[in-house]
């Protein structure tokens, strides 16, 4: 559980998500954050919720899927550590356009997503569920609090996260390559 | 930057993405079905291709190509020895019809034999034995002894075991050469293959004859293979998929495995695992384009003997009992989709063609050896 809520923390990597936008003071909206994190809580929980299905869809053993969602793990970790946090966006005035992009791509990140169904068909929906409901609160404080963050941490932060996501995904490719 | 094309670019980097990995990493895995009566068959068509081939003197067709429609002339002892345990372990299995052949096949190895420096005997037709060949010869008299209860052998067999002793290093690894001249094994010289091979025949050996003391070389090589050898060959990844190994694990399961050697087995079963889950992404429309071209039959009926020969071992042990239902799926799609790529034995097909498995238009004995065991061993998982 512990390994889970780890990896979902360096798979949303909150740090980058406080800098998906820019510092100012427009969009102090707590209700379009707290409604885009509500959004891809639920996206994540389905998924996790649906793992063995989707995986029967897919045709996919659960190794086989472990071994590739570690890869996109890492790479998407590289990419943050290497290149640091995206550039940040102008917010948008339509709170439900903000509230969608705080969903997606900010919170719901190609290793949250793929990290949800490997830890929903390995552990199940409620393990993966508190693990993803944590990070993606986390980042969504991060979001709403972004201004009175020091930038230079954050930046930090972006790649330190980065390089968690990259062991914790090699490690879960590994593993995914060693289940039978 | 806006909102709308951060967005716009994230969906088109997320679906570039997923393509790829559906294409490659989570291209689906395909498993057909197969049920026992088909798998049985098509391990007989094999082995009915092994002794349709076989000539007068009791050695086998060693390969054949169907472009050229010939077979390169060359020859090689310890597959002889194989296909001929092979043929064994089909009477073991109640294939009874096979039973001429291999002793057809056992007659043509007797005929070559050398005392050895140590007062064992190798099986040999040069001054450089090979361990892998003796190793396996003994294997076949171990199996034919478990078929026929007939112990005409039982001297033969122990001179084999006291040549394989004799090529035992001290840290358990063994040498793969004997010079017959010299009387002595030659230095330096190791064998991925055989090590594994004289494993299982020493411990084959120690269950025919327990009051002879196999048991103590057997358990020093299976120290070095689970904990040494991998690494000392520079194996990656590791382990090496070693099927005689498996052999070896699954018949010292009752000899009490110690944890290192559990977990040994576990990471061997893994491997094979991952073979055969790989294997089976060939399956799809474009697998064998970004997979690669399906191995040989060999290759897919060794994968399937050592996931079978420890197949027992997730039953009887429970540091492996996790691991029972996914080794006997990965034994049912493996099997299954070896059966699939057979040449099948209908009106026209050639007798050096029919049962076989062919690569690059090539076929050699131990694929339909390997393969023939393999589905062999297969049967008790499937429906």
């Amino acid at each position: 559980m512990t390994l889970a809520i780890l990896g979902f923390l360096a798979a949303v990597n909150p740090a980058a998500a406080a800098l998906a936008l820019v510092r100012d003071r427009r969009t102090d909206r707590p209700r379009s954050v707290v409604a885009g994190v509500v959004l891809a809580a639920a996206v994540l929980v389905a998924l996790a919720a649906a793992a063995d299905p989707l995986l029967d869809l897919a045709d996919v053993n659960l190794g086989t899927y472990r071994l590739g969602a570690g890869v996109v793990i890492a790479v998407a970790g590289l990419r943050w550590l290497v290149a640091g946090a995206v550039p940040a966006c102008e917010e948008p005035d339509d709170d439900r356009r903000l509230a969608g992009f705080v969903a997606f791509p900010v919170l719901l990140t190609p290793g949250a997503v793929v990290l949800s169904v490997s830890v929903g068909a390995e552990h199940g929906a409620l393990g993966a569920a508190i693990g993803a409901v944590l990070a993606v609160a986390l980042a969504g404080v991060g979001l709403y609090l972004r201004r009175s963050m020091p930038h230079l941490l954050m930046i930090g932060l972006v790649r330190l996260l980065g390089a968690a996501a990259t062991v914790i995904g090699v490690a879960v490719a590994v593993d995914g390559a060693r289940t039978l | 930057m806006i909102v709308r094309s951060r967005t716009g670019r994230a969906l088109v980097a997320w679906a570039i993405g997923a393509a790829v990995m559906r294409l490659t990493l989570w291209a689906p895995e395909v498993c057909p079905p197969i049920v026992r009566s088909e798998a049985r068959l098509a391990a007989t068509h094999a082995a009915d291709w092994i002794v349709a081939n076989q000539r007068e003197d009791g050695s086998f067709l060693y390969d054949f190509h169907r472009g050229r429609g010939e077979s390169s002339g060359d020859y090689n002892l310890v597959r002889h020895a194989g296909v001929t345990m092979s043929l064994y372990q089909l009477v073991r299995g109640g294939e009874l019809l096979y039973l001429d052949a291999a002793e057809r096949g056992l007659a043509w190895m007797t005929q070559r034999l050398q005392p050895t420096g140590g007062g064992g005997v190798a099986f040999t037709d040069t001054d450089d034995a090979k361990l892998g060949a003796s190793a396996l010869l003994l294997v076949s008299l171990a199996q034919r002894r478990l078929a026929t209860s007939d112990p005409q052998h039982d001297e033969l067999m122990q001179d084999l075991g006291r040549f394989l002793v004799e090529q035992q290093r001290e840290d358990g690894s063994m040498l793969n050469l004997h010079d017959i001249e010299a009387g002595a094994p030659v230095p330096g010289v190791t064998s991925v293959f055989a090590t594994g091979e004289a494993l299982w025949a020493l411990a084959l050996a120690h269950e025919a004859f327990p009051q002879l003391g196999f048991d103590e070389p057997a358990w020093r090589t299976l120290d070095h293979l689970s904990l040494a050898r991998d690494l000392e060959e520079g194996f990656f990844p590791q382990p090496w998929p070693d099927q005689w190994a498996a052999y070896s694990l699954g018949e010292m399961a009752e000899w009490g495995l110690a944890d290192h050697h559990v977990t040994y087995a576990r990471r061997l079963l893994e491997r094979f695992g991952m073979i055969v889950r790989f294997d089976a992404q060939r399956g799809s429309r474009y697998g064998s384009i970004t997979h690669g071209p399906a191995p040989r039959g060999g290759g897919v009926g060794t994968w399937l003997e050592g996931l079978a020969a420890m197949r027992p071992l997730t039953i009887t042990d429970e540091r492996l009992a996790d691991l029972e239902r996914p080794v006997e799926e990965a034994l049912a799609c493996g099997a299954a989709r070896l059966a699939g790529r057979q040449v099948e034995p209908v009106a026209g097909v050639s007798e050096q063609e029919a049962g076989a498995w062919f690569y690059d238009d090539l076929t050699r004995m131990d694929d339909q050896q390997h393969a023939a065991s393999g589905l062999l061993l297969s049967l008790p998982v499937l429906p």
